[in-house]
């Protein structure tokens, strides 16, 4: 019965790591979109300069196309695990502590990543609220904090999938001993 | 509890942090800055300033110049560019002894010429230089080194990605930087090309002459590797200028390069995504750290360490120069054991207030810690571009790391010759750009 639940647990996790996986590969393709969007932009601003014609809100354009590109590849980077981490000391440790680390390392990104959402989330709010508008394009830029908050919010996802996913593999490695 | 021994502690937590709990650099600065800024100034202004902060650097227009850069150096990476330069420097210099390791060098300079990052040149040169050199019985201590030593060229040569992260978190002129640190990749580059000829002076073995190639073919060479050195011509044109953004002349770079790509073949659709995904992940990682690093400046400047340190050592009445040297050991330690960029990001908000406090050029101060902290790329146990090299070659990561120490004395000139003349080398240049 406890290995039959086993299974299920292991096979929900599976299931959530390839969601998150697949969620995140959609949303590098919006943030890949974004990259090529702030090429063009800068591009064509550049372009029509050189004939005496303004490309009116590309500095704005610019700046939001930048914010999306960032916010949707927060989830891809860390499931690649592309940030910076120095483990010249650590790795040299058990390997029993370096599984409690990393539990630790992903509690407290889990939480914090999920606080700087909520933040970013209130700070839309407060534009949302105020009705504000870009200076030049004066459209509202809302929307981008919150596409920058959900970015954060699934970092944060990311992050505590690893976490269980940390559970997941000690598990396995328990049964298999 | 004083503000500075608030900073002091949260210097040191951070720290722990970093070498000990196996959190990423950008993760620890943000979470050690949010966390500080909770202490000294309560959780509302501390929760504002998070909010506040992540939104100004990830909409920042002046970052925008990161992801740009990025994406350019790959559109060359992926259509594989690095093969023709390799092959006109081969064509050039291939001929002499140990030849094709100077060879490997000025062609990851000209690869560096587009590309920002020393791991991504490191990784294109092992594919292309080894099996050359290895066809030629190179010593795999001499060609691995050659390829190692040449990587580093990726953040000295302009557009290089630390000196714009640099540049963004100081407030500087991307431009300036740039020039700035022109002429001290050149005298780098020469002094690695030397010591691969003293090398091969020593050990003749290690580097058998190639075969000998006609003039002409020599010059028939030169125009495969044109559209590189158009681009970056166009970049330091466009940036000498002042008539447009770092962000706009990377942006038009990247499309030049992409058209160039496009027309030449080189880039498939296959390649283009990869190049775009690859990109966007790398943007994320540096900006991540830029996040980072403002966060935890941000809770330097409330506790005012930066500025107490600063009149400390200034008090201290010692001669610039040795405060300097105390400085570039840190760094120097510091590349050996944490990547580049985020060492520079972490140390800046504390090392940058003395260097103004004694009265050094910040671009000149930019580029010499630019070269210093590249070092650490090849040093053991962090050396990057070691661990890149062996992974890519199969050539053992001793060996790697054995080959790029017969380096780091051009290293040293580099650096001492920038200390002697730092007008000549890097703020004459620097000074041109409007």
């Amino acid at each position: 019965m406890l290995k039959n639940t086993n299974n299920h647990g292991s096979r929900f996790l599976d299931r959530l790591s390839l969601w998150n996986r697949r969620l995140n590969v959609y949303l590098a393709v919006i943030g890949g979109a974004a990259l090529v969007g702030i090429m063009i932009v800068a591009a064509l601003n550049v372009a029509l300069r050189l004939f005496g014609m303004s490309f009116l809100g590309a500095y704005e354009m610019v700046r939001y196309l930048g914010a999306v590109a960032v916010a949707m590849a927060l989830g891809i980077s860390q499931i690649h695990n592309d940030h910076i981490m120095v483990d010249v000391f650590s790795r040299k440790f058990h390997p029993v502590v370096i599984r409690i680390l990393d539990a630790l390392h992903f509690v407290i990104t889990t939480i914090f990543f999920s606080v700087a959402a909520r933040q970013v989330y209130l700070w839309g709010m407060i534009k949302l609220r105020n009705k504000e508008v870009s200076e030049t394009l004066k459209i509202p830029f809302y929307p981008v904090i919150f596409l920058l908050a959900f970015g954060l919010a699934i970092l944060a996802l990311a992050l505590f999938v690893d976490f269980l996913l940390l559970f997941c593999r000690r598990e396995a490695g328990e049964a298999a001993s | 509890m004083s503000g500075p021994m608030v900073g002091l502690i949260g210097v040191a937590l951070m720290v722990l942090g970093i070498f000990f709990l196996r959190i990423p650099a950008a993760f620890v600065m943000a979470i050690a800055g949010f966390c500080g800024l909770v202490f000294v100034r309560g959780w509302t202004a501390a929760l504002n300033l998070l909010g506040y902060e992540l939104w100004e650097t990830f909409a920042n227009y002046g970052f925008t110049v990161i992801p740009m850069f990025i994406l350019l150096g790959e559109f060359i990476y992926h259509a594989g560019y690095s093969d023709n330069l390799y092959s006109a420097t081969y064509k050039w210099f291939g001929h002499r002894r140990g030849g094709l390791a100077v060879a490997t060098i000025l062609a990851s300079a000209g690869f560096s010429a587009i590309c920002g990052s020393n791991t991504a040149t490191a990784a294109t040169m092992s594919g292309v230089a080894i099996p050359q050199m290895k066809k030629y019985n190179y010593h795999p201590t001499l060609k691995a080194g050659a390829v190692a030593a040449g990587s580093t060229l990726g953040v000295m040569i302009p557009p290089s990605i630390v000196l714009v992260v640099y540049g963004l978190d100081r407030g500087l002129s991307i431009g300036k930087l740039f020039f700035g640190s022109l002429i001290p990749s050149l005298i780098l580059m020469t002094l690695m090309a030397l010591t691969v000829l003293l090398i091969c002076r020593r050990h003749p073995d290690w580097g058998p002459e190639g075969e000998e190639v006609s003039w002409k073919e020599r010059f028939r060479s030169l125009p495969k590797v044109l559209d590189i050195a158009v681009l970056f011509v166009a970049i330091m044109v466009a940036l000498y200028s002042g008539k447009v953004t770092p962000t706009e002349a990377a942006g038009v770079s990247c499309f030049l390069g992409l058209v160039s790509c496009v027309l030449r073949g080189k880039l498939p659709l296959s390649k283009f995504r990869m190049a775009v995904y690859d990109s966007l992940r790398i943007s994320c990682m540096v900006l991540m750290i830029l996040a980072g690093a403002i966060i935890f400046g941000r809770f330097m400047t409330v506790t005012r360490l930066p500025n107490e340190v600063a009149l400390w050592i200034g008090g201290l009445n010692w001669p610039g120069w040795i405060v300097l040297a105390i400085m570039m050991l840190f760094y120097a330690i510091g590349g050996c054991i944490m990547d580049a960029l985020a060492f520079l990001l972490i140390s800046l908000p504390i090392f940058f207030p003395i260097v103004q406090q004694l009265g050094y050029d910040p671009i000149w101060f930019g580029v010499v810690v630019c070269v210093v902290t590249t070092l650490g790329a090849i040093t053991p146990p962090v050396g990057i571009c070691c661990f890149v090299i062996s992974g890519r070659s199969g050539i053992p990561v001793e060996r790697v790391f054995k080959g790029a120490t017969y380096y780091i004395p051009a290293y040293f000139i580099t650096i001492a010759i920038m200390m002697l003349l730092p007008t000549i080398t890097v703020l004459w240049l620097s000074n041109m750009v409007k």
